[in-house]
């Protein structure tokens, strides 16, 4: 279990563009997996997670977008899935995958899903969702940053001027 | 005095209903207020409850009523929210759909209102004499000016007075406003500077691009010079002083702003809370007021109070008041009085209706700007709202957007995953992309017609068999004359001088989209409303042509006030409800005459 | 502005002279409070943070009102400071101290920790707020409380402007005075400009910590239900908490909280690490570098705080704005998990 969550920390870090610690501070990496295995079903998830390794295991760069073009984005059955995981962290919101995406993958669609149908997990899903986030925002309603903190620009954010990205690589 | 007698039965608990209630009871008068809706939002476990809504569900109940509870019993607009058919409680017999909406819940539509408090210009009130286009107000800028002080101070209004004198509007010499102006924008920073000292050709000579800072009622700085010296101490919310001390930018003061910095009526009705006498009943919908035939004094209101928002079942009842106040809105206060048959003798009850057309126009600034962040406006180009050109078109303000693009960020998300974009490529350019949404939200003032109208059918009810409101609506040339010019001048020449790419694109979507398709000139444009309901039941100089006089009583009912943006003539570009909240002011002290 | 009652001579702390002879040592004092009201706002902003999204509304509340009324202690300590001619520094390498932490003024032996929402914590901050017991004397340079130190304040401002005269000691700047408008949350914040004004200061601090002597309620609003009546002490907001129930207008301390239930689950808590440093973990490490990045957030807090403390108010903005990224960043940091699984990372607000 511990692994599996592991390797789907990593995706997600590869996938969003932020560190696992970002991640991990959004307190939803658990939440999310367990999303995925209600959606998809285990052996879905499994097969995911197994072309992750095999793609984080390139090095960063070249080799490692390589693999994960072959893999995983010309794959009709990966790709919406890594897609919607993508939305997922950032917007918040998951959209159940199509009847024909199922019929594709070969795999039942689980009780209690509908093809299609768009939907925010939970409250801290919305709140934590990264869209925002580079542009040294929040999203409407949550994270406010304070009054009058409109009127100069964000303090953080990957186009603040007073981003630090570039050392870090870590996102205040 | 019996139980159920009152010196003032106030129909409606918005803001014009709070606040005639707190004038009234301040001078020691007995009153009641009917609220349709439920308490709602008065309760803070409620008002967490909407902002859990707002987050789990805001995207798929429409907005702005989609944090708040569906109400079968007393419906709002655009609720349920149903994607195929706009707005829903209104029937519809013109295809332009009347897009504006209200919420009817104990605060009324200040529940979800954007808090912009703009006073009417002086031209505003003499259209017809300046510029030949629809009709005169009975009273001028001058007479409503002690009205607007007190409005102001009672919505908590944050504005510096040496920016709002334009056009005429003018403030006794020691004047300020209760609070410093908002914080402006980096966004308004970057217009300000691109447009400092430029103008644009409208028909009828050069204008300026003045930014300026909106008048909002939303808490800022207090300014310590208020009322004398005296200062003034903002009001928080319902239940936890603290919050709500100043706007903290959680950016979405419509539909709710979730530590209630945003003035409510719930604030002035909290005033209310502890006073002996002042009676507020929730769930009860004035269905019908009776009338003595031979004088014409309203005699009762009748009220059917329901015990729960899912069923009909209700129970009917009657008050009575030594004077009626409707505040209830301008759609419901028409559909009460016409199914009750009065107030009409000018047939002008129902006509009039006014909305300020609205409309979006967007693109990217050369440099970041940094949106998504404060209240949804803090300034406009506030110099384009009156003008020679008003003899040909409508004037408008043009709102700066501090909320980047509509849609966004999703749009913007969905566009790179189609390009299968990911990590960090996919997360520098969503940043660079959000950082310079510009967006400029054009409003435009309409002329009185008789043709907009609200009437009413007995074969269209609701569920507790009151008459839902058939709305006939349309823009006439000379909205859609200003439209053109706002899109195609002003904007065209707003992106010149400060270096936007334009996105602008009016696709021709569903209904349900929230706008009217209208094609003008050669170009097509989608608008919408601003949910601004007004003029339905007008005042004027003679009971020939309105419905009201200029204290907002009824010409037909020596002890009826109808009161609200319905009292409007006309519209001008001030969105409504300072100028409602000060009308409420002026028949509020009729009252207090009368009730001596 | 709110009328509040006409401010109490300060109480004699003994019948010995007061340590602060000379307006040097006043002003080290208050530059001593300056430092003591801000040792409490690390712990309890972590207390609060600490507590789950969506659970323990009331303790979220209660504890985000005690820290807003330290921030305001603290900006009217600076006031204090500023007008006695002192300049309050808040970037200096000991201001922030390390926790666990033994609060400078107190001579008992008691530690402040960086640590989650619990029984012990509250205990730890009802310790702090404590109360003066009637008649109390306090030796000189050692207080059994905050009141008692703030009564020597009192004290020797009185003494210092016999001696010297009124304006020799208030000899501070007006302009360096924060003003009430740019302050917000509750209580007045008072411009300091000469005694009587100080003394106002010292009594709205030491009244909305402690309460005044056998009374609960600090003489001003009420900040739970609906706006009416007086607010509770912060002494009493934490024992309300630990009892899990309210006080009514009716209650005194010796009647305790006899109001509503409060509802308390001190499971529903992050297991944060307590008193965590950036050192605990290996150079290099994600968790080093998003620890120290938040020590580094939390000294350009208070760098914006202490220039705006100096003639510079437009930087308070800016101090706010950080304030609300800095809740985000300490949401973040409570809610990573350990290496062990088993807890979080926690907060340091040092670095070093």
């Amino acid at each position: 279990m511990r692994a599996e969550r592991q390797q789907f920390l990593e995706l997600s870090s590869e996938l969003t563009g932020y560190p696992p610690i970002d991640l991990e501070g959004t307190g939803l990496v658990d939440d999310y997996l367990a999303l995925l295995g209600q959606e998809l079903g285990a052996p879905m998830v499994t097969r995911l997670l197994d072309a992750s390794r095999d793609v984080l295991a390139h090095r960063a760069g070249a080799p490692r977008e390589e693999a994960m073009r072959l893999q995983i984005l010309c794959s009709p059955v990966l790709w919406p899935v890594v897609s919607g995981l993508i939305q997922l962290w950032y917007l918040g919101s998951w959209t159940s995958l199509s009847a024909q995406w199922y019929s594709l993958a070969g795999t039942a669609i689980p009780s209690g899903v509908s093809p299609g149908k768009s939907r925010v997990p939970s409250a801290e899903a919305y709140v934590q969702q990264l869209a925002y986030r580079g542009a040294g925002a929040h999203p409407p309603g949550a994270n406010p940053t304070g009054h009058g903190s409109w009127a100069i620009p964000p303090l953080f954010g990957d186009v603040s001027p007073a981003a630090r990205i570039q050392r870090t690589g870590r996102n205040p | 005095m019996s139980d159920d007698h009152f010196d003032a039965v106030i129909v409606g608990g918005g803001i014009c209903g709070a606040l005639i209630a707190r004038m009234l009871s301040e001078a020691g008068k007995r009153v009641l207020v009917l609220e349709a809706g439920i308490e709602g939002a008065r309760k803070p476990a409620n008002y967490q409850q909407y902002l859990q809504t707002l987050y789990t569900e805001g995207g798929a109940r429409g907005m702005p009523n989609g944090p708040y509870p569906y109400n079968a019993a007393a419906p709002s607009p655009g609720m349920p929210f149903d994607p195929t058919v706009p707005k829903g409680y209104y029937a519809y017999d013109t295809p332009d759909y009347f897009l504006s909406d209200y919420l009817r819940m104990m605060g009324g539509t200040t529940l979800h209102w954007q808090g912009t408090s703009l006073r009417l210009v002086p031209n505003d009130f003499r259209m017809q004499s300046v510029y030949g286009q629809g009709i005169d107000w009975p009273i001028t800028y001058d007479d409503l000016e002690p009205a607007y002080r007190r409005a102001e101070l009672e919505i908590g209004v944050a504005a510096d007075v040496e920016d709002q004198r334009i056009f005429g509007v003018w403030f006794p010499e020691d004047y300020v406003f209760p609070m410093h102006k908002m914080p402006q924008s980096c966004v308004d920073q970057f217009f300000l500077s691109a447009l400092q000292g430029k103008s644009v050709a409208l028909a009828g000579g050069e204008y300026p691009l003045g930014v300026i800072s909106i008048p909002q009622g939303r808490n800022s700085a207090p300014n310590e010079r208020y009322n004398g010296g005296k200062g003034y101490e903002p009001v928080g919310a319902i239940g936890d002083r603290d919050s709500g001390q100043r706007c903290q930018g959680n950016s979405v003061c419509m539909p709710i702003c979730p530590v209630q910095a945003k003035y409510t009526a719930l604030k002035t009705l909290q005033t209310l809370a502890h006073s002996p006498r002042v009676e507020i009943r929730a769930q009860c919908v004035a269905s019908r007021l009776h009338a003595d035939p031979a004088t014409g004094r309203i005699t009762g209101v009748e009220y059917k109070r329901y015990a729960s928002p899912q069923s009909p079942e209700h129970t009917v009842h009657r008050v009575s008041g030594t004077r009626v106040v409707l505040a209830a809105n301008a759609i419901e206060n028409t559909t009460l009085l016409l199914a009750s048959q009065l107030a009409n003798s000018s047939g002008q009850l129902g006509r009039n209706l006014m909305d300020h057309p609205y409309l979006y126009v967007w693109g990217t600034a050369p440099k970041p700007v940094y949106p998504f962040r404060g209240p949804d406006t803090t300034s406009g180009v506030e110099t384009l709202r009156d003008g020679d050109f008003r003899r040909v078109h409508a004037a408008f303000r043009a709102s700066l957007s501090n909320w980047g693009w509509s849609g966004a960020p999703g749009s913007q998300v969905a566009g790179l995953l189609n390009q299968q974009q990911y990590g960090k490529p996919f997360r520098d350019q969503l940043a660079r992309q959000l950082a310079s949404m510009v967006k400029i939200g054009f409003m435009f003032e309409q002329l009185p017609s008789a043709e907009n109208r609200v009437t009413i059918d007995p074969a269209r009810r609701d569920a507790l068999g009151n008459f839902r409101p058939v709305l006939s609506y349309s823009y006439a040339d000379y909205t859609l004359a200003g439209v053109e010019a706002a899109v195609n001048t002003v904007w065209g020449a707003i992106r010149g001088y400060a270096g936007i790419t334009d996105a602008t694109a009016y696709p021709d979507l569903a209904p349900g989209g929230g706008f009217n398709h209208v094609t003008f000139g050669n170009r097509a444009y989608n608008v919408m409303g601003s949910g601004h309901i007004v003029g339905t039941h007008r005042m004027g100089r003679s009971r020939r042509d309105s419905v009201i006089d200029s204290n907002l009583r009824s010409w037909d009912h020596d002890n009826l006030f109808v009161v609200g943006a319905g009292a409007q003539v006309t519209i001008g570009t001030a969105n409504p409800t300072l100028t409602t909240a000060a009308l409420a002011v002026r028949a509020a002290n009729a009252l207090l005459q009368d009730l001596r | 502005m709110s009328t509040r009652p006409a401010p109490k001579s300060p109480r004699r702390a003994s019948a010995d002279l007061p340590e602060i002879r000379s307006l040097v040592s006043l002003r080290a004092h208050l530059q001593l409070a300056l430092q003591v009201e801000h040792a409490t706002i690390p712990p309890y902003l972590t207390a609060w943070a600490s507590l789950r999204a969506g659970t323990n509304t009331e303790a979220v509340a209660i504890i985000r009102s005690v820290m807003i009324e330290e921030m305001l202690h603290l900006t009217q300590v600076a006031n204090m400071l500023n007008a006695v001619g002192g300049r309050p520094r808040l970037t200096g390498r000991g201001f922030v101290p390390r926790y666990p932490h033994r609060l400078p003024h107190c001579s008992r032996k008691f530690e402040v920790s960086i640590e989650r929402f619990s029984p012990a914590a509250l205990k730890t901050f009802m310790k702090i707020e404590r109360p003066e017991r009637s008649g109390a004397p306090a030796e000189p340079g050692q207080y059994r409380t905050l009141g008692q130190f703030y009564a020597a304040v009192g004290q020797a401002v009185v003494e210092l402007c016999e001696r010297l005269g009124e304006k020799a000691v208030f000899c501070g700047d007006p302009a360096r005075q924060v003003q009430p408008a740019q302050y917000y949350g509750s209580g007045a914040l008072i411009v300091v400009v000469n005694q009587s004004t100080a003394h106002q200061a010292i009594a709205e601090i030491v009244e909305q910590g402690e309460g005044a002597p056998g009374d609960i309620f600090d003489g001003d609003r009420q900040i739970l239900g609906d706006g009416d009546g007086q607010e509770v002490a912060h002494y009493y907001r934490f024992l309300s908490l630990l009892k899990g129930r309210s006080f009514t207008q009716k209650d005194t301390p010796k009647t305790g909280p006899t109001g509503p239930v409060i509802p308390v689950d001190f499971t529903a808590v992050h297991p944060l690490r307590p008193n965590t440093r950036a050192m605990d973990y290996p150079r290099g490490s994600p968790q080093r570098a998003a620890l120290q990045e938040f020590a580094s957030s939390y000294r350009a807090l208070l760098s914006a705080l202490e220039d705006s403390f100096n003639g510079q108010p437009a930087r308070f903005a800016e101090g706010i704005a950080r304030m609300f990224t800095l809740h985000r960043q300490a949401l973040a940091l409570i809610q990573t998990p350990n290496p062990d699984g088993k807890t979080t990372l926690g907060l340091d607000f040092r670095g070093d």
